[in-house]
């Protein structure tokens, strides 16, 4: 999986948050984008996810392939399962219910959320939401999953379980990349970069 | 990259009313009793205003009295044709009122008419013209005549025995008339006065044909019976009446509850979008839901409605409005799948994602 950003800008009441961006990313592997709120994260995941249009560059996506996501406080069918909501994904990419069964519950005990995968959403923790979230973009076997800010307002055992879940993106085949201002979630990324005034900028691992 | 398979949105519609269950049991119940009371309270409603309106036909209440202005005779052959109009149940003139005497042993006094053939159905409605007199109820009964006795009567200064062709039943028009004779005439000469009865529901008809149709004498045309209450006739009564509207009350509050049910569950839907549920695949959605919460219990409600008044139903007008309230509801709760629809598309994928 492959994607290439190259040379996007996008402004936003007259301020440039994203200026003349150009990189590639290639995966599986997991990519942090950090940066301080209203660096402009949230809108470089948008254009490569093809939901903003830049006002110049590109964005390359290999085979088209529409993203997984997933955000703070992710969006989950609050009276239906957590198996329900994990099966969203491969239902969502024409899968069959047995099969989006099969897969869900597979990469939900993965996750350790085998106990709760019959329980309704509502019931779940902040941590077990987010949790269900990933599993959903895993077991739709999506090559790119995109993380806007995946562990803001939660506790530490339910981020470093989110956290440990994010992990297994890769393991999945996924090129994750995860928009976070959080230098824990970075920690585990392959590659790390920072947006400074609109500039994307990879960051030395050493 | 395919989206959701057809059968998988449905099967997602479906989970979710029932992963809802309490409150798509509530749309259920409302989709269910909502056309049913409305239905069945239109029918009954108008089931009252056609027993009125028989009430009133029975007393006279379409029937025309047509007299020449200045007095004079009508022809009563032109009176009797008024028969074989369209929308005419029956025309009949008075040619000659008597006050007789019976020549039984009391010497009671009697009205005795003279009218063409079709004055007996006016005066008693289901009673046609016989060979021999008819003799109202209240005469036949006083002096037990039967159909085929003989009425003795003491005219001028001869008696005469007239056959008793029928006894009529009790008027529903007057009490006055089951204290006549009435002997059917040729139309010949002159009438008095010509008393026409329209079908139901061809009075106006009738009353604009009368105004001109003994074209060279001035003629007045009046009601023979003015209901007591007046002001509005049955007709109006039927075709004004607030549950007309039932129905389409019912819908609406149907819809406001589909509109509601998809509301709350926006987020739900906003989900979806982002999981890339296509608008046609919305449209799915809302489609096989309505279909579920709204659509099958408005059917099972509708079908109590009739099957729960199908004695009412056998009077053709309210067959025709049951039927017509019918087609309302269903049209009306048709479109509520395109309200779901244009309510829903105004939340984007970013701005779900982005908890909006």
């Amino acid at each position: 999986m492959r994607v290439s950003v190259r040379g996007v800008s996008v402004s936003w009441s007259g301020r440039r948050v994203l200026d003349d961006v150009s990189a590639e990313f290639d995966g599986p592997a997991r990519i942090s984008i950090m940066g301080p709120s209203g660096a402009g994260k949230s809108t470089l995941l948008a254009v490569i996810a093809g939901q903003l249009r830049p006002d110049a560059g590109s964005v390359e996506v290999e085979d088209g392939e529409r993203p997984e996501w997933v955000v703070q406080s992710s969006p989950l069918l609050a009276r239906r399962s957590a198996l329900d909501n994990a099966m969203l994904g491969p239902l969502a990419r024409g899968r069959s219910v047995l099969r989006s069964r099969v897969a869900a519950t597979r990469v939900l005990t993965d996750l350790g959320l085998g106990p709760l995968v019959r329980g309704p959403a509502y019931e779940l923790s902040g941590g077990e939401r987010q949790r269900v979230a990933v599993a959903r973009a895993l077991a739709a076997d999506a090559r790119l999953v995109l993380a806007d800010e995946p562990t803001a307002s939660l506790d530490h055992a339910a981020k470093r379980s989110v956290i440990a879940a994010l992990e297994r993106a890769s393991a999945y085949g996924a090129l994750l990349l995860v928009a976070t201002h959080d230098d824990e979630v970075a920690a585990v990324c392959d590659r790390r970069f920072r947006l400074v005034d609109g500039r994307l900028v990879e960051e030395d691992r050493s | 990259m395919s989206g959701f398979a057809r059968r998988v949105i449905v099967r997602e519609a479906y989970a979710n009313a029932l992963a809802h269950r309490a409150l798509a049991g509530i749309l259920v119940l409302i989709a269910a009793i909502a056309p049913l009371a409305a239905v069945t309270l239109d029918i009954v409603d108008v089931h009252g205003s056609v027993e009125r309106e028989r009430e009133l036909a029975a007393r006279g209440s379409t029937v025309f009295s047509v007299t020449a202005v200045d007095r004079q005779l009508l022809p009563a052959t032109r009176c009797d044709a008024l028969g074989t109009v369209t929308g005419v149940a029956s025309a009949g003139g008075i040619t000659a009122v008597e006050r007789v005497h019976s020549a039984l042993t009391d010497r009671r006094p009697l009205t005795f008419v003279s009218a063409t053939p079709g004055l007996a159905a006016v005066l008693w409605p289901g009673t046609t013209a016989v060979d021999g007199v008819i003799v109202g109820a209240s005469i036949g009964s006083q002096l037990g005549l039967v159909a085929g006795a003989v009425l003795p009567i003491a005219q001028a200064v001869a008696i005469r025995s007239l056959p008793v062709g029928a006894v009529a039943q009790p008027s529903t028009r007057s009490a006055d008339y089951d204290l006549l004779v009435l002997q059917s005439v040729p139309p010949r000469g002159g009438t008095y006065e010509c008393l026409v009865e329209s079908e139901p529901g061809a009075r106006a008809r009738v009353e604009a044909v009368l105004l001109g149709w003994f074209s060279g004498t001035a003629t007045a045309v009046t009601p023979y019976f003015v209901p007591p209450d007046t002001g509005r006739t049955p007709q109006q009564e039927a075709s004004e009446r607030t549950s007309a509207w039932f129905p389409l009350a019912a819908a609406g509050l149907v819809a406001l509850g589909m509109l509601a049910w998809w509301v709350i569950r926006r987020s739900e839907f906003a989900l979806y979008g982002v999981m890339g549920l296509s608008r046609d695949g919305l449209v799915l959605m809302l489609v096989t839901e309505w279909a579920m919460l709204c659509l099958l219990p408005g059917s099972i409600g509708l079908a109590n409605a009739l099957g729960s008044s199908a004695a009412l139903l056998d009077d053709a007008p309210v067959a025709q409005v049951a039927a017509l309230d019918v087609v309302r509801y269903l049209a009306s709760i048709s479109v509520i799948p395109l309200l779901g629809t244009a309510l829903l598309t105004r939340v984007t994928a970013f701005e779900a994602l982005k908890g909006k």
